[in-house]
């Protein structure tokens, strides 16, 4: 949107609402190598589905604390709303994610995996 | 008052109250304890005759979440017809939140139950002692003042009780099931209050990401994926778990460190402001994993986001069947 | 003369000697368990143990067990297959109960129509050094299957445990030839052969648990509609641990596994548990083995009914682990014993 800058180095994939983020989803970017997962969703209230962000919401908080109990950096997974008309924030955002993910290096963990 | 004398006192207590309601026809049956075939063990038993109830026992090593056998997945508990028993549990503080809990996601019909609600004075850690003994051959194991006897094989000794507990019975508020009118018999708690400052966690907490990485690396790879931890919960309760799906297939089923940090990862997850802290996950693990940490650090979880204590209240909806427009989200991302 | 003395502090010399060319495998303790591994320093080596949590049937057959991986190169397809399969193996330090088990294993793995190579392979390359049971845990019941604690013909060198020393016995042409290897291993004297005798009768008269097998597979035959298998599976909580500690259980599952966007993948056996709500469910979704009470009753039927019927022997061999570690304690003895009363009821019965 009136073309603005944002790294490159992110991928898109789009699902109808926040409330379809399958937290295996998460895990699975993680254990493929991805070096971070940032998950975007509607502001709480402007939901299309009236309260898939709110569930969603709740579901974060918890994978956020166990990803932080099972030693993963807390910022390879970030999440952030940001509506549609947000281009700024979106950008803004994505710089700062991917300065955080900079920051930790390269996800080696699951290095051995399939 | 000494262990061994708690213990009789419940026994008796146990088997008062199932022969009461076995006598007077108010359940059919009763799911309780009785002497294991081997030391450190018990066994659960079902009884539906009166002279059997003598049968019934209580030591500190029941650590089997009797919840379970309820769960309509195991379909022992029915009658030819096919219909469902009425059952006495009998109920440590553990047990009876699984009931509750149950009930509250509707797994279970409370009318069809009556809780003998027991004192528990906490479940022996069977994988302590084994590692205290070593390779020796156990063959009898016994309480006495505060300390429990152990012998074998030109081997007596005599560890302090409580040192050995589950680390989870010795941070449990809930000794005696949470009492429901109608359904509770036997001793229980009326409106248990839990005040919880965590501070057994708080070593763990302070450790750097890469540090609990390790931690918990060392804690579970030796574990081979025969998903005891998930039978034995009262919460697993799923038709088709999520590791058994194959259409698609979401995560390897090979033990490299990967799949079983994912198994339990994601198990951790299902369990967020359910799991009822019984310990049974780690008492029944034959590699001797240890998971109190994990449970642990799910109830801290539950109770300072969501002020939740799942079990308690059979009102009350978990957290992760609710959602409030005012939930904290202090850790999502915002601008600079 | 045939019978050798190995002293207790000459094992790192027997390893030194051996690991030039064999994968040295010996009981240690990792973590809170005593397992079989891939020894690296001899002094880990624990051999005053009973028995180990994880039988040894998982150098043979690991749980997870890479078959092939492969590679697409455009329109190339490159697979690889499994190394290291002529790697000699010696297990050291393995009981008797065990060693039996690949027997068991190998009837599955190597006999009809299908034979599995890799694991006749690794079979064949592994050289099972034993240690009799001077004393056997109290859930040991070898005898009740035709076994005893000192049992040596399915070893290919028998140690017995003489306090300060092991009495050396070749019982093999393969182990005969690896003792002729060790010369430096002296000669056993009259009293030790006969100390090691006495150690023996000492160990079957230690087993305690007695159970009568001797007509189970005609007793199970008939009753598999029997009532007493939801008796015996009432407290089962379904998990796998009785058949993955098992030595001697089999089954396995093989799964795909790849990499999309590297174009690369493997081909992977894995363990798998008849107690599996997954292990029988056909594609239509019915469950023939529905709940645990048809897939007790198959683990049962499968060990003392089946097996003798294709193989002519017991489908067991008497370790215990499954009565030490069931988490529900459901006690295969017990079983056995209410599997024995049917009979004993019916001819009751017809005497009345």
């Amino acid at each position: 949107m009136s073309r603005i800058q944002y790294p490159s180095n992110i991928r898109i994939v789009r699902v109808p609402c926040s409330g379809r983020v399958n937290p295996f989803f998460i895990i699975k970017s993680l254990l493929r190598g991805w070096d971070g997962v940032v998950v975007s969703g509607c502001h709480p209230g402007d939901c299309h589905y009236v309260s898939g962000n709110l569930v969603a919401r709740r579901r974060f908080a918890i994978l956020q604390d166990l990803l932080n109990l099972f030693g993963i950096e807390p910022d390879r997974v970030t999440f952030m709303w940001s509506s549609a008309s947000e281009g700024d924030r979106f950008a803004n955002l994505i710089k700062k994610v991917t300065k955080n993910i900079k920051r930790l290096g390269p996800n080696k963990k699951f290095e051995s995996t399939w | 008052m000494v262990i061994e004398d708690q213990n009789k006192d419940i026994e008796q207590l146990i088997r008062d109250l199932a022969r009461k309601l076995l006598k007077e026809k108010e359940v059919d049956v009763i799911l309780g304890y009785t002497k294991g075939t081997i030391p450190l063990t018990s066994l659960p038993i079902v009884i539906d005759k009166v002279e059997d109830v003598d049968k019934l026992i209580w030591n500190n090593l029941c650590y089997i979440n009797l919840a379970k056998y309820l769960v309509p997945r195991i379909p022992t508990l029915m009658n030819e017809e096919g219909q469902k028993l009425k059952v006495g549990i009998v109920s440590k503080g553990c047990i009876g939140r699984a009931l509750i809990h149950l009930s509250v996601e509707h797994q279970i019909d409370l009318e069809n139950i009556k809780i003998i609600g027991i004192p528990c004075n906490g479940i022996i850690n069977r994988k302590k002692i084994e590692d205290e003994i070593g390779e020796r051959e156990i063959f009898e194991i016994s309480v006495s003042g505060d300390n429990i006897i152990i012998k074998g094989e030109d081997l007596e000794q005599t560890l302090p009780f409580n040192e050995y507990l589950n680390d989870l019975c010795k941070t449990c508020q809930v000794k005696s099931p949470p009492s429901i009118e109608n359904i509770c018999v036997g001793e229980c708690l009326e409106n248990p209050v839990i005040e919880d400052d965590f501070s057994d966690m708080t070593e763990f907490d302070s450790k750097t990401p890469e540090e609990k990485w390790e931690y918990i690396k060392n804690l579970l790879d030796t574990c081979t994926r025969c998903y005891a931890c998930r039978e034995v919960c009262p919460m697993c309760y799923c038709n088709l778990c999520f590791v058994d799906q194959n259409q698609p297939v979401w995560f390897g089923k090979t033990t490299a460190y990967s799949d079983i940090f994912t198994f339990h990862l994601i198990r951790a997850m299902h369990m967020a402001g359910r799991c009822v802290g019984c310990g049974a996950c780690s008492s029944v693990c034959p590699m001797g994993i240890d998971l109190n940490l994990i449970n642990r650090s799910l109830e801290k979880i539950a109770k300072e986001r969501f002020n939740f204590t799942s079990g308690i209240d059979p009102e009350a909806l978990p957290p992760m069947m609710a959602f409030d427009m005012e939930d904290d989200q202090e850790f999502m991302m915002e601008e600079d | 003369m045939e019978q050798k003395v190995l002293k207790k502090d000459q094992i790192v010399k027997l390893y030194n000697d051996l690991v030039k060319d064999y994968n040295f495998y010996a009981p240690i303790k990792e973590k809170r368990n005593i397992i079989f591994g891939k020894i690296t320093n001899p002094e880990d080596i624990v051999l005053n143990y009973y028995n180990s949590k994880v039988p040894p049937k998982e150098i043979l057959f690991p749980q997870t067990d890479i078959l092939f991986e492969y590679k697409i190169n455009g329109k190339e397809i490159e697979i690889e297959e499994p190394k290291k399969l002529d790697e000699k193996n010696i297990i050291f330090g393995i009981r008797p109960c065990d060693a039996h088990s690949f027997i068991l294993l190998m009837n599955f793995f190597s006999q009809g129509e299908f034979k599995d190579e890799i694991i006749m392979n690794r079979r064949e390359n592994t050289t099972l050094i034993g240690i009799g049971c001077n004393t056997p845990k109290s859930t040991c019941f070898c005898t009740s299957i035709e076994g005893n604690p000192f049992q040596k013909e399915d070893m290919d060198i028998f140690l017995v445990d003489l306090q300060d020393k092991y009495l050396v016995e070749g019982i093999s042409d393969k182990g005969k030839k690896l003792i002729k290897r060790l010369s430096w291993l002296t000669d056993a004297t009259n009293a030790d052969i006969e100390m090691a005798q006495e150690l023996g009768k000492k160990a079957e008269e230690a087993i305690v648990t007695k159970i009568d097998l001797k007509n189970i597979d005609k007793i199970l035959d008939p009753n598999f509609d029997h009532q007493i298998w939801k008796e015996v599976s009432e407290i089962c909580i379904g998990c796998g641990t009785c058949s993955f500690l098992c030595p001697t259980c089999t089954c396995f599952d093989v799964i795909d596994e790849n990499v999309p966007n590297e174009n690369r993948g493997r081909r992977v056996r894995i363990w798998d548990t008849c107690q599996s709500c997954l292990y029988t469910l056909h594609t239509s979704g019915h469950n023939p083995r529905n709940s645990c009470i048809e897939r007790v009753r198959n683990r049962i039927l499968h060990k003392f009914c089946y097996y003798p019927e294709n193989y002519g022997m017991l489908g067991c061999v008497g370790c215990g682990r499954c009565v030490q570690l069931c988490p529900a304690n459901n006690d295969l003895r017990a079983i056995i014993e209410k599997i024995n009363k049917i009979e004993q009821k019916k001819e009751e019965k017809v005497t009345v």
